[in-house]
Order: structure tokens, then sequence, then C-alpha cells
């Protein structure tokens, strides 16, 4: 993942610092004024543009509602104003995460017996921790497009990173139910690629994406195209090419180094039960890719079949719900590990199931597990040497939402990912501000 | 792969072919479905998203409704944020040109009528408390009768051939409505006046039309739930200022109701709020006359 440093960005955070030169700090405070006078500028034009919105929006309200014989004329109302069509546009909304974990043994050396781990597959520190604070900007750009950015802000090692997480648009009116969605962001591969950590139900995500997809997500510049077919039941078919930047591929020099396909169903039975099947296929390759120890150069070909059924009685999860989830991952490697050849298959799955007993209350438990590829003899005693142990995870939670907006929750994890089993719990906060966002299914 | 899009794109074309025939309306919730059967009669083809035992706030963003999305010439829903937790989301998902905001496949209720409750301010402390204004405008018939002519004027652009049939269906809708409405009004004198408390915030519309009073909430803010300190402050509110009965929809959950009324003494009425709320509120009709008469039968 590419991480991108927003330093010279940001130079109004920084003019407190004392590190700065003088003739800096003036070059600055110039910036900043010019800066404040656009603004002021911005700012005169977009009153004049609301107050025109104002008095058409009024228009047309009058135009629109003909006055209707009535027996009974409505009695005087409360004055209401009227909202602007425009009033959350764009719609921008902060996450903010953060708690505190537990560990029997050290999660900095924490590894997953026979696989690599991407950059961010790692466990969150022990003790005090921040997740991912998260800020997305969204908005339909015209009667054409939508578009979306989220920004991720990070601190490692004292130094602030601002990760774009997703950059994209998508379009709002092609024929036959396609939309194509372009620029960097979560493409559909599996159930939880295209959804942002902070919406799980579990507070980390299952092994199998932290050894197949690189930690949360697999995130890449490039394009999507999807079709929502004209069935009574959902069914969506799709794929997509991506520049190749993320794991499990790497730059292999010709721009569109992973490809992606899927085929999506879900529907009702009765009013109480709903579902979604999916099965996706990412195809990538890599040159000269290093996690851990190890360097590879080959094709990954990931196949990945999903299911998830939600129980609500009388289709109304407002008070009771039980949601069941799970994938099945499968994975070939074809080139070379530390220049020695290499084809060889791993697999995994997850299963988990969540039941909301009271309005503000929910419980889950989840099961992963993975099963490693095996090496030739020149890989002893590197990260893909799984020493015949094949990591497994269970775990449970339980949480709190107070409201829709802030949830707090606990789990414990018995992680025998690595040789030795390790005994996790963690205690976290998530919120959301800002625009209501919808929520996927 | 390439053929399965060729396939594909052909069994579409064939679809939108045939669905010309007959218009698709998705409705959010039941009393837009009615109204649209009252104007539409066959020449449209409803599908309702909720159910009036569900709590349109707190809906999934299910497979099933983002087919019928994709399905539809047209989405009529009530607007005013209270979809906002999964409409939107359909909507995206659907990739259906004709139901995006601004077309005329695309109806908002409550941009038609006057809204009550728009906040001064808004912050989410206040609760889940809607920009917009109170979206809950289906308890005052009036309302719906405002939002059925622009029903109507829809249908007549997206399905022109049928336009003078839609226009004879809501001419003969509106004199019946508006001829109950003042049915209603005479009937519901008596209940000019009356306190209620209420749970959540759905009623407003009601209680204006009918001139009723309320004069508390069992949730403590829009959408938190009951709390027993908030509980306890309402029974002594209660006692000083007494009412005639507590008033929830069918769809809520009526554990605290039920507390405040063993209490108090004061009954619980549970109004259909919407078509398909009980056995006898079926249509648009029956939903008011059910609605008033059960609020006549509380002791005065």
């Amino acid at each position: 993942m590419r991480k991108l440093l927003f330093t010279t960005a940001l130079p109004v955070f920084l003019s407190v610092s004392p590190a700065l030169a003088n003739e800096d700090v003036a070059q600055l405070k110039r910036e900043l004024q010019q800066t404040q006078s656009v603004l002021k500028r911005l700012e005169n034009r977009l009153e004049a543009v609301e107050a025109e919105n104002k008095t058409m929006t009024k228009k047309l309200a009058t135009a629109q509602v003909q006055p209707l014989p009535t027996s009974s004329p409505p009695a005087a109302v409360k004055a209401g104003k009227k909202a602007a069509d425009n009033a959350f546009n764009p719609a921008i909304s902060a996450v903010l995460m953060g708690g505190i974990n537990g560990y029997t043994r050290n999660p900095a050396t924490a590894k997953i017996a026979g696989f690599t781990q991407g950059e961010e597959a790692g466990l969150p520190n022990k003790g005090f921790s921040l997740g991912e604070s998260e800020l997305t900007f969204s908005s339909n750009i015209d009667n054409m497009f939508y578009g979306a950015l989220t920004a991720a802000i990070n601190e490692t090692g004292g130094e602030t990173e601002i990760e774009l997480e997703e950059a994209f648009i998508e379009t709002l009116a092609l024929p036959y139910g396609a939309k194509v969605k372009a620029g960097r962001f979560f493409p559909v591969l599996g159930y939880m690629n295209e959804i942002h950590a902070h919406a799980d139900s579990f507070i980390d995500r299952p092994l199998p994406y932290r050894a197949f997809l690189g930690g949360s997500n697999f995130s890449d510049d490039g394009a999507q195209l999807s079709v929502v077919l004209p069935t009574n039941w959902f069914s969506e078919i799709g794929g997509g090419a991506y520049y190749g930047s993320a794991f499990p591929a790497s730059d292999h020099g010709h721009g569109a180094s992973a490809q992606t396909a899927f085929a999506r169903m879900g529907g009702d039975i009765g009013t109480s039960h709903s579902w979604l099947a999916g099965v996706s296929y990412l195809h990538s390759q890599a040159t000269d890719r290093t996690t851990d120890d190890v360097n590879f150069n080959g094709d990954t070909n990931l196949y990945i079949a999903d299911a998830k059924y939600i129980w609500a009685p009388g289709g109304n999860p407002a008070n009771e719900s039980l949601t069941l989830q799970s994938e099945y991952f499968w994975r070939n490697e074809d080139g070379d590990y530390n220049a020695v050849g290499y084809d060889r298959n791993s697999n995994g799955w997850y299963a988990q199931a969540v039941y909301k007993f009271l309005p503000q209350w929910k419980t889950g438990y989840r099961f992963s597990s993975l099963d490693g590829a095996g090496i030739e003899p020149s890989l002893e005693g590197t990260s893909l040497d799984a020493m015949s142990h094949n990591p497994y995870a269970h775990s449970a939670l339980l949480e709190f939402d107070n409201s829709e907006f802030s949830s707090i929750r606990l789990q414990y994890t018995y992680d025998h990912a690595d040789q030795k089993s390790n005994n996790t719990a963690m205690l976290w906060y998530t919120i959301s501000m800002g625009a209501h966002g919808a929520h996927k299914y | 792969m390439k053929k399965l899009f060729i396939a594909t794109l052909l069994s579409c074309l064939v679809s939108a072919q045939t669905a010309q025939a007959n218009i698709n309306v998705f409705a959010c919730e039941p009393e837009w479905g009615a109204v649209a059967r009252e104007i539409g009669g066959d020449k449209i083809t409803v599908t309702v998203a909720t159910t009036a035992l569900q709590d349109v706030h707190q809906i999934q963003a299910r497979p099933s409704l983002i087919a019928a999305v994709r399905n539809a010439q047209m989405v009529f829903c009530s607007g005013a944020e209270l979809e906002t937790g999964w409409l939107p989301v359909l909507i995206r998902q659907a990739g259906n040109a004709s139901v995006q905001e601004g077309q005329p496949g695309s109806l908002f209720a409550a941009n038609y009528v006057e809204k009550l409750e728009v906040p001064e301010k808004l912050d989410r402390s206040q609760g889940d408390i809607h920009a917009e204004g109170n979206p809950h405008i289906v308890t005052d018939p009036r309302n719906v009768r405002i939002v059925a002519k622009i029903f109507a004027d829809r249908l007549k652009i997206l399905d022109q051939p049928n336009a003078s049939y839609y226009d004879a269906q809501h001419e003969t809708f509106d004199k019946k409505f508006s001829a109950a409405i003042a049915g209603w009004e005479k009937k519901a004198s008596g209940l000019r006046g009356m306190p209620v408390v209420v749970k959540h915030r759905i009623w407003v519309y009601l209680i204006q039309w009918l001139g009723m009073k309320d004069i508390a909430s069992l949730e403590p803010k829009p959408g938190v739930p009951p709390t027993s300190s908030h509980l306890a402050s309402l029974l002594t509110r209660l006692q000083a200022t007494p009412a005639k009965a507590i008033i929830i929809a069918s769809y809520e959950d009526n554990k605290a109701p039920q507390w405040l009324s063993e209490k108090t003494g004061l009954p619980v009425v549970t109004l259909p709020y919407t078509v398909g709320g009980n056995d006898k509120a079926q249509d648009i009709f029956s939903l008011y006359d059910n609605t008033i008469s059960q609020l006549l039968g509380v002791p005065q």
C-alpha cells in the first residue's frame, strides 16, 4: 500500500513547529493570507448562490403543489423552513476507533504459520492503541457521477501519515443496470473486501484476510465494471483491472497487474430471512515482491466463495437478529520464492455468527482457520515454513451500541495462528460523526 | 466471460422491452404503495419495500431490495431522511438511471408538504433527528392527498399513453378521499385538546391535524430507547399534567409503554400508523377510519 505523506500540504499546522526557519514562517504567513482572501471570496460567492437556490426551491415548491379544492383547509402549521436539497452536499463523515489490547504473548513478533504477512496484516499493539481515524467525503457529483474520498490518518513512529484508502468516482446513470467505478477503491472480492474495517462485526479481520489479502482490504488503482441483472432475485456480475500495487500483486511493469471477476446473487425467503452469496476471483502478478523474509516472483490466483444470511423476525432487525457469514479462500501461487521454483496451493476459511439479543446489545462468535501450502526444502526456516502447524483462532464478541453512531466492543480471541497460542482481549470504541452513512447489507 | 456478458446484454434488452407494458413502482412504505395502487390501478405494478410491522428507520439494504430498485421505473418514498440508512445504498447499487434524484422516477413525498419540527439546531446529542423536519407525514391524510396529486402527475410523465386514465383515477380518488377527510374531522371533533403520551415522535402530524396535545415522549431523545431514569421523571410529570392515553405504532416495542400504563392506569393505544398496521387498516381509507375509532374508544 502506498502511503502519501502530506507534510507539505499542511503548512498551517506546521507553522507552530519551532524547527522552521524564519523566512519559512514569513512565506507561510503570506500564503496563509492569500488563502484567507481566496476563502473570503469563495464564501461570498457561496452565500449568493445559496440565496438564489433558496428562492428557486420556494418557487419550485409553490409551482408544483397546486392548491387543491379542499373540504378542510390545513390549519396553520408551525413555520418550517424548507431544507435546501443540498443540505449535506458533500456528505462529510469521520470515524474514530481506539481501545486497549492485552496479549499473553508479544503481538509485535506474532506470525501466521506458513504464510507471509502483507504490510498491514500485523496485530494492533499492546496497551492503549488508536485505530485508523477515517475521514470521508462523498457526494453525487451530477446526474452522472457519484464520488467519494476516504482518507485514513495514522501515526507511526511519531510521524502522522495520511493514507488514501479510497478515492473514486462511480457512474449513476448507465443503461442496463451497468456501473463503472474508477480510481482507487476496494474492489468487490469476497464479502468483506469492499467494506471498511470499522463497519465489521468484529474488531479485527479474520485470518484469511490477513494471510491472503495483506490485512484488511485489497485496495488498488483501477476500474471496475459491474452489471445488476434485471432478474427478480438480486444478481450481479462484474470485474475489473488494477495497477497492481497492493498485496498480493506488486508492480509488474505493464500497469495492470491485478484483475478481478465476480458474480453474486441474493434474495429473501419470506419476510424474516435474507441471503447473499457470491464467488470471486483475483489474479495478480508480482515482480520482486518482498514480504517478511521472502521474495516472490510470479502469479497468484485467488478464488473466494462467500455467503451471508440474516434472520430478523418480521424483517425488523431493530430488536432482534441473527447474522451468519462465511468465506472460503483457495490460492495457487505459481512462480518462485527466493529464486526457488514454487507452484503450490493453500486455503483458509472463517465462519461467524452475530446475535442481536436486545436493541443495543450483540454477541458473536467466529472461527477462522488456514491450511498452508507446504514448502520446498530450501525454504525451511523462512516465514513460509509452517513447521506442520495449521493456524486457527476462536473469537468471542460482546458489543454495546449506544446509538447507530457509537459502539463499544469487547473481544476475546484464542489466537493459535503462530506456533504458540496467544490469548488476546480487546476493548474498543467506534464512533462515527457527521453525515448518516447508509449501511451495506 | 465474453459470452456471459453478451448473454446478459441480450436478456437486458428483452426485459427492457417487456417492462414498458407496465410501470414498476418501488414504494418505500406501505402508505405510498397504497396510494400508488389507488391511482395506478392495473397499469402499474407496485413493490412495497417495508411492512407496517417494520421500523423504517432501521431497514437493511437487502439484496432483494436492490433487485426491486433495479427493475423499477419509479421510486416513491417519504424522504426527509427517513430512509437515509438504506435507500441511498439501494439506489447506488442498483445502477438504475431512471430513479436517480432529479428524474421523474424519483419521488420523495415529504418534499411537497409543509414539514413540522424542522430542527433549529443540528446536533446528534439531540438524538437521531432529521435535518429536514419530521418525516412521518402519513399520519395526516391531508398530506397524503397532496402527494397523491404529485404521484399522478409523475405517472403521466412516465406513461404518457395512459395519462387520461391516471387523471380519471386521481379525480375519483381525490373526490372520495377529501369527502372521507371531512368525515374523519367531523367524527374526531371530540378529540380536540386530548392530552397523550407518545413513544417516538411519529404522531406530530396526526396530533396537529386533530388538535390533540402531546405532552411527553417515552424516548428521552429521538431514536434513543426509553431509560429507567427518563421513565421515572415521566411518571412525576404525568402526575402534575395527566394524559388520557399512551399511543404507539404497531411496529414499536410495547414494553416501556406497558410499564408506564401499569404505573399510571393510562390505556396503551396501538395505532396502525400505516396501511397493514392491523387487520382493519388494510387500505388508505381504513387506515384513518381505524386510527380515529381507536382514539374515540379511549375513555375521555
